[in-house]
């Protein structure tokens, strides 16, 4: 951890109680920090701090440290932690709840773009019903990662040949009723 | 028995050669499906990371949508299977989002009453066809090869539908059932690094690799999985250009694919033109070669 002393006017005491207020966080305040969670995580390389540490952290209140992580943006979601774990926390679960708190609250965190990812998956997916492959990468890549993408052409080539890029979105049937159901979700998402 | 069936996102697009080889074995099978009218994307697990309610609302439309043609619905996508069954399981025990959800659907003019049940292929394939009726129309045993399980993640965790969660079976029985033999190996439900392939390709490749490495230790032949992200993920490590094809590489199918080699489906049929890797389909070939040459040097 980068940072040694964590000052009282920078804890938020009522974290812990915030995050096991959450549907999926029914279970979190038994939490054994044993490890089994981190142990298992096929990501854990990948984040900075591994799931046990985030536990912790929800504990100790350090609410923006936890927010501002990557580690719920590499969660892949393999649910390993969750069929593992001894206190039955549905950890994959709450890495979703904090991915979201994270935009929520404008806190997501600098060291990954997946976030935009996720953001242009459920955009398209909102807009034509249904998700098209190779507009999620352009969307994805084309401004941000452009080498990344150029470094991609020679699969995407193959895929082309193989007949398996689909070029045109979707359009849905009852794009009326669809639309609706988009709009009230999403309004009743932004209220909770 | 007519069963709805719902593709996925993935089956439309680089996963084109599930949805033909998965018709092509119903049909041959004699089990006829119904394509579900107006589907729209599951959500997978990107739309539940930006807005929970919506993730749930787009898996609850599709389910609403099937409930007024039937009850029975089989996908291929793990990844679908998991989405639709969590929302039937929040309808159906009335758990949080569900209140929400019916909100939304209402606004679209539909509702849900949570009986719809959803199926993945390989659960439907064992406990719904029967592998009696898989055993019977074997036309072509795959005798001679060894093949790898390998399942991914989410087909097994956190449910695993009348399957073990720690150790499943049902593509071993499957594998069986065709008249192959099973390569066992370490990670047969380790996760190809899902999305990650796309946001973060180097990190998404060393996972894939380290899982094809482990089913080459196997000394398996052929991988099936029953999953169209782990199948397209396998393939694009093998595919890397850091690391070029090679012909070591395996062919990878996904679960329909092995079934209609066994039922003696043509390779048009199965879409194994459409790998990405190049030349499958003679890769399929020279490994039974290879492997009845080991047989007989055995002997």
């Amino acid at each position: 951890m980068k940072k040694k002393t964590l000052l009282e006017s920078e804890q938020h005491r009522n974290f812990l109680e915030e995050i096991a207020a959450l549907p999926e966080g029914e279970r979190v305040l038994s939490c054994l920090q044993c490890g089994t969670c981190s142990g298992t995580c096929p990501v854990a390389p990948l984040m900075d701090y591994a799931p046990r540490q985030i536990f912790a952290m929800i504990r100790a209140g350090m609410k923006k440290e936890v927010l501002t992580s990557v580690t719920p943006w590499m969660c892949s979601s393999c649910y390993e932690c969750t069929v593992k774990c001894p206190a039955q926390i549905k950890i994959t679960e709450i890495m979703y709840a904090l991915k979201r708190e994270s935009i929520k609250q404008g806190l997501v965190s600098p060291g990954t773009d997946v976030y935009r990812f996720y953001q242009h998956f459920t955009d398209i997916v909102s807009k034509h019903g249904r998700m098209n492959e190779m507009l999620l990468m352009m969307k994805y890549m084309a401004l941000r990662h452009p080498v990344a993408m150029m470094s991609r052409v020679p699969v995407g080539l193959r895929m082309m040949m193989t007949g398996v890029m689909q070029v045109q979105p979707h359009r849905v049937k009852n794009a009326e009723s669809f639309q609706k159901i988009v709009e009230k979700a999403t309004a009743l998402e932004a209220r909770q | 028995m007519k069963y709805l069936y719902y593709p996925g996102c993935s089956s439309k697009g680089t996963s084109r050669a599930y949805e033909e080889s998965l018709l092509s074995v119903c049909r041959k099978l004699g089990i006829e499906l119904e394509e579900l009218e107006d589907w729209t994307c599951c959500g997978a697990t990107s739309v539940v990371a930006v807005n929970k309610v919506l993730a749930f609302a787009l898996s609850a439309r599709n389910l609403a949508l099937a409930e007024q043609k039937g009850k029975e619905m089989v996908t291929p996508c793990p990844s679908c299977w998991l989405m639709l069954t969590k929302a039937n399981n929040a309808f159906r025990e009335g758990t949080e989002p569900a209140d929400k959800v019916r909100e939304a659907l209402a606004a679209g003019g539909l509702t849900y009453n949570g009986t719809v049940n959803v199926r993945h292929l390989m659960d439907f394939l064992v406990n719904v066809v029967g592998l009696e009726k898989v055993r019977k129309a074997v036309t072509n045993p795959l005798k001679g090869y060894r093949i790898a399980p390998y399942y991914g993640c989410q087909i097994v965790r956190p449910y695993a539908q009348n399957d073990d969660t720690y150790n499943p079976q049902n593509l071993e029985k499957i594998i069986e059932a065709l008249g192959a033999e099973v390569a066992q190996f370490e990670g047969k439900t380790t996760c190809c690094s899902g999305a990650l392939m796309a946001t973060m390709k180097d990190d998404g490749v060393e996972m894939s690799r380290n899982i094809l490495n482990s089913i080459k230790r196997a000394s398996a032949n052929i991988v099936v999985t029953p999953c169209p992200l782990c199948q397209l993920n396998l393939e694009l490590a093998e595919f890397d250009e850091k690391q070029p094809w090679k012909e070591t590489e395996l062919p990878v199918l996904n679960l329909s694919q092995l079934v209609g080699l066994g039922l003696g489906l043509a390779p048009k049929e199965l879409g194994l033109s459409r790998s990405i890797l190049p030349g499958v389909e003679k890769k399929i070939k020279t490994a039974k070669k290879y492997s009845a040459s080991l047989e007989a040097a055995e002997v």
